[in-house]
C-alpha cells in the first residue's frame, strides 16, 4: 500500500503526517523543536518542489510513505488521484490524504515567513509552535488512516 | 490504454482536443459536444470520459484548474511510484494561451439567471475557435505518439470514430 500525505507546500503537515505513520515521531507527547528539525524535508523545501512527491520511508509492514506539496489544488487532487487509480484497477493499493484542514494560522505564517519570504530564524520557532499545536489532530488523522487500511 | 488530455477544466478546449482526436469534429462547432462548458461535470475532479479510439483506447479529460503544471507533475510522479508506464496511461497536458481566461469564465458560471452560463460560453468559443488550429496540431502530435506507443502507423485519412458520447 502506498500513502500520499499532501498538503500546500509539502514541507510542513504532510511530512509530520507521515512522520507520525512511519513512527519517526513520538505520538504520546508533543515533539520537541529539535524532533521536528530532524525530519526529512521538514520546513527545508525550495518552492520549485509543488507537485513532486517525495518519498518519506516505508513502514515495518512494508507501506510506503510518501509527501507532497500541491499549492492550491486543493481536495482535487484526492479525486484525481483515486479517478486515474480507479481507471488503472489500483484504487485498492493507494490513499491519498489532504492535510490542509488540520493546518493552523500560525503554521500558515510561520510557513510563509520561512518558506516564501526565507525568514527563516522568525518564521521556523512561529511554524514549530503551530505545528506543535496542530500536532495531535494530525496524531488522530494518521490514527483514523490506519484504522482504515486493516 | 487510457489517454487523459488535461488542462485547466475538463468541459472546454480538453474536451475539444478530445473530439479531435476522435475525430468526431473537424471545425470549431462546439454546441454538439456532450458536457462542453458544463462545469458540473468538472467541479468534482474526477477524469471525464469522452470515447474510445479506433484502438480501443478509453479518452478522457481533467481538469487541474489553474495549476496545470503541478498537477501533471503530480501525475507523472504518481504514475512513477504505482509503475504505471505510458503505454497503461499518457497524460498529455493540453495548453492553449488564454486558458486562464477560460478557467475564470468558468468560475463566472456560478453566476445566477443563467448569465455565467453565458460568460463562460462565450469566453470559451472565442477563446477556442482562435487557438483551434493550436488545438489540432497538439492532437496530431498525440496521435503519432499513440501510434509509436503501440506500434500501429498513424494514417488520420482513415481513422474511424468510435466515440462513447455519440454512439
Amino acid at each position: 500500500m502506498k500513502i500520499i500525505y499532501h498538503c500546500f507546500g509539502g514541507s510542513h503537515s504532510s511530512v509530520t503526517a507521515a512522520a507520525i505513520h512511519l513512527g519517526l515521531l513520538p505520538t504520546n507527547r508533543t515533539p520537541s523543536y529539535r524532533e521536528f528539525m530532524a525530519l526529512p524535508y521538514f520546513d527545508k523545501t525550495p518552492g520549485e518542489v509543488y507537485g513532486i512527491i517525495r518519498f518519506m520511508g516505508q513502514t515495518s509492514e512494508g507501506d510506503e510513505v510518501y509527501a507532497l506539496g500541491k499549492k492550491n489544488l486543493g481536495g482535487r487532487l484526492n479525486h484525481v488521484f483515486l479517478g486515474l487509480a480507479e481507471l488503472l484497477g489500483v484504487e485498492n493499493q493507494v490513499i491519498v490524504v489532504n492535510t490542509m484542514p488540520y493546518v493552523n494560522i500560525i503554521m500558515m505564517v510561520g510557513g510563509f515567513l520561512s518558506r516564501r519570504l526565507g525568514i527563516v530564524i522568525l518564521g521556523r520557532p512561529i511554524l514549530i509552535w503551530g505545528t506543535r499545536l496542530a500536532f495531535p489532530d494530525l496524531v488522530g488523522l494518521v490514527k483514523t488512516i490506519k484504522t482504515k487500511m486493516i | 490504454m487510457i489517454i487523459v488530455l488535461a488542462g485547466t477544466t475538463a468541459v472546454h478546449h480538453t474536451l475539444v482536443a478530445a473530439h479531435l482526436y476522435l475525430n468526431t469534429i473537424d471545425a470549431p462547432d462546439f454546441s454538439r459536444l456532450d458536457g462542453y462548458c458544463d462545469m458540473s461535470f468538472d467541479y468534482s475532479g474526477y477524469p471525464f470520459y469522452v470515447g474510445n479510439d479506433q484502438h480501443e483506447n478509453r479518452v478522457y479529460t481533467l481538469g487541474l484548474g489553474r495549476l496545470v503544471d503541478v498537477g501533471c507533475r503530480a501525475i507523472n510522479d504518481f504514475m512513477q511510484i504505482m509503475k504505471i508506464n505510458s503505454s497503461q496511461l499518457l497524460v498529455k497536458e493540453i495548453r492553449i494561451p488564454s486558458e486562464l481566461d477560460i478557467w475564470a469564465a468558468s468560475k463566472a458560471s456560478r453566476l445566477p439567471l443563467g448569465l455565467g452560463s453565458i460568460i463562460n460560453r462565450l469566453v470559451s468559443d472565442h477563446v477556442i475557435t482562435r487557438e483551434f488550429e493550436l488545438i489540432k496540431s497538439d492532437i496530431c502530435r498525440l496521435h503519432q505518439q499513440v501510434s509509436s506507443l503501440q506500434g500501429v502507423g498513424y494514417s488520420p485519412a482513415r481513422s474511424r470514430l468510435t466515440a462513447g458520447a455519440y454512439g
